[in-house]
Formats: structure tokens, C-alpha cells, sequence
């Protein structure tokens, strides 16, 4: 399967492929565990050694989901739902910031086409450069 | 028994995804037993990070170079087997001649035996 699919797949079935890294780096604790355990340490201080080794179980599974792509896509939404959160709380800023900038936005479209259509536009004949200005001289 | 080994090497930028693929060469195998197989093989002196071997198992399989699947462990416990794919076959070809091209290339110039006798 292409590589692009695989992710678009893995995008989809993102609350299973979680669970399945955590059942994942548990299996690897508790191997680690059972080794230290037949080297000759007690099993609960087998189980910390084993979980010492393994460092920050979070730093872990936050680069480990960085490989299946879509970190963009994640951080983007994350932004845009905070975006949105934040002005729907501060219902008074988010209208002072759409009321200022919507008529700005609005006159400089309207005055921009006017120009446009007024100065930019082409004349209405088939060769513009062509045209020439006749004068009488007296 | 050895806990610390006297001295152990850096992992090389680059050099993880080659060991993976050349210990899942030999048959399918679960993250905890690749890390042991690296270990163990290289008389102690590559130590894999759990850090950094499964982001790169699963950068892996991203890639199609390794297939992922669960099976029971030896122990009869539910793990998460890689095995190479024919993709992983190739790559793993390609990248075994590059480092042994450029360990040459280190050798020649770390010891130049030829040219110092002159």
C-alpha cells in the first residue's frame, strides 16, 4: 500500500493505534522486568529498573506518533480549537476585533474594485496599445 | 554478572534503522527482543535506546520496509512482531553496501598503510 494511504488509514484508527503503543511499550517494560527478574533482582524493584530504563514514557509516545505523520495536521487543529475557544469566552474582544476589521476589510475591497474597474482595467477594444490620440493643431 | 560494560559506542545518526533491518533478517521479532538481539550481537558495546527504537520501528513500517502484526511472545504473552518486507529486503541491501563503503573509506584514510611506508 502506498505510504500516503497506510497514514491516511492510521489517521483514521488513531484512538487504536494509541492503545496499541501503550500495550506495546508495556509488553517491552514487563520483558525488561522479566529479565532483570532472572538476573537476580526482586520483582518490584525488577519493574522499576525496567521503567527506569525506559526514560519518559510520554516523550516516547509523542515521538513515536510523530512517525506516523499528521503532526501538522494535529498541531493545526489544536490551534484553530484553541483559537476558537479563547474568542468564544472573550465574547467582547471578539467583537471589537470583527467590528474593527470587517468594515476595514470591506471599504478597502470596495475602493480597490472602484480603482480597479476606474484606473487598471483595460479599455473595451480588441488592441489597447494601438489606440493613438489625434489632435488638431491651431 | 556485568552490569556496566567497560565502554560502550555512540550510535551513529543513521546507523539504527540498518541494525533493525539486518537483525529482522534473520526472522520476525518484537521491539524488546530486536534491542536485546543488538546488544547481545555486538558483545555489549551498542546499547539501543528504547527511546529512539520505537519511533524508528515505526518510522519503519511508515516506510513499508518493515510489516508489524500481533503474535504471542515465547512467554505466550500478546506482542507486536515486525518483520521485513520485500521492500525492507532491498533497502536493507542498499544501505548494508553504502556503510561498508564508507567504513572503507574511514579505514583508508584512518589507517593509510601504503603511503606511510614511503
Amino acid at each position: 500500500m502506498n505510504p500516503f494511504f497506510r497514514k491516511l488509514r492510521w489517521l483514521t484508527q488513531r484512538r487504536n493505534k494509541e492503545a496499541e503503543l501503550l500495550e506495546e511499550l508495556q509488553f517491552h517494560i514487563e520483558e525488561e522486568a522479566g529479565q532483570h527478574q532472572a538476573e537476580g533482582l526482586a520483582e518490584e524493584q525488577a519493574r522499576w529498573a525496567a521503567r527506569r530504563e525506559l526514560g519518559n514514557l510520554t516523550l516516547l509516545q509523542e515521538n513515536t506518533r510523530a512517525m506516523w505523520g499528521w503532526t501538522i495536521l494535529e498541531q493545526l487543529r489544536q490551534d484553530l480549537r484553541y483559537a476558537f475557544r479563547t474568542m468564544a469566552s472573550k465574547r467582547l474582544f471578539t467583537f471589537l476585533a470583527v467590528s474593527s476589521l470587517a468594515p476595514g476589510i470591506g471599504a478597502n475591497t470596495a475602493i480597490y474594485s472602484f480603482t480597479n474597474s476606474i484606473l487598471l482595467r483595460s479599455l473595451p477594444v480588441s488592441d489597447p496599445a494601438s489606440l493613438t490620440r489625434a489632435e488638431l493643431a491651431q | 554478572m556485568r552490569r556496566e560494560p567497560p565502554s560502550r559506542v555512540e550510535l551513529l545518526q543513521g546507523t539504527l534503522d540498518l541494525l533493525i533491518l539486518r537483525t529482522l533478517l534473520a526472522g520476525p521479532a518484537h521491539g524488546h527482543a530486536i534491542s536485546k538481539h543488538i546488544q547481545r550481537t555486538s558483545e555489549d558495546l551498542l546499547l539501543v535506546e528504547t527511546g529512539s527504537l520505537y519511533p524508528a520501528l515505526h518510522r519503519l513500517e511508515a516506510k513499508a520496509w518493515v510489516a508489524a502484526s500481533w503474535d504471542l511472545s515465547d512467554k505466550g504473552k500478546r506482542a507486536r512482531f515486525y518483520r521485513l518486507t520485500p521492500l525492507g529486503r532491498k533497502q536493507l541491501a542498499v544501505e548494508q553496501s553504502k556503510w561498508e563503503a564508507f567504513c572503507r573509506a574511514m579505514g583508508l584514510i584512518l589507517n593509510p598503510v601504503d603511503q606511510e611506508g614511503q
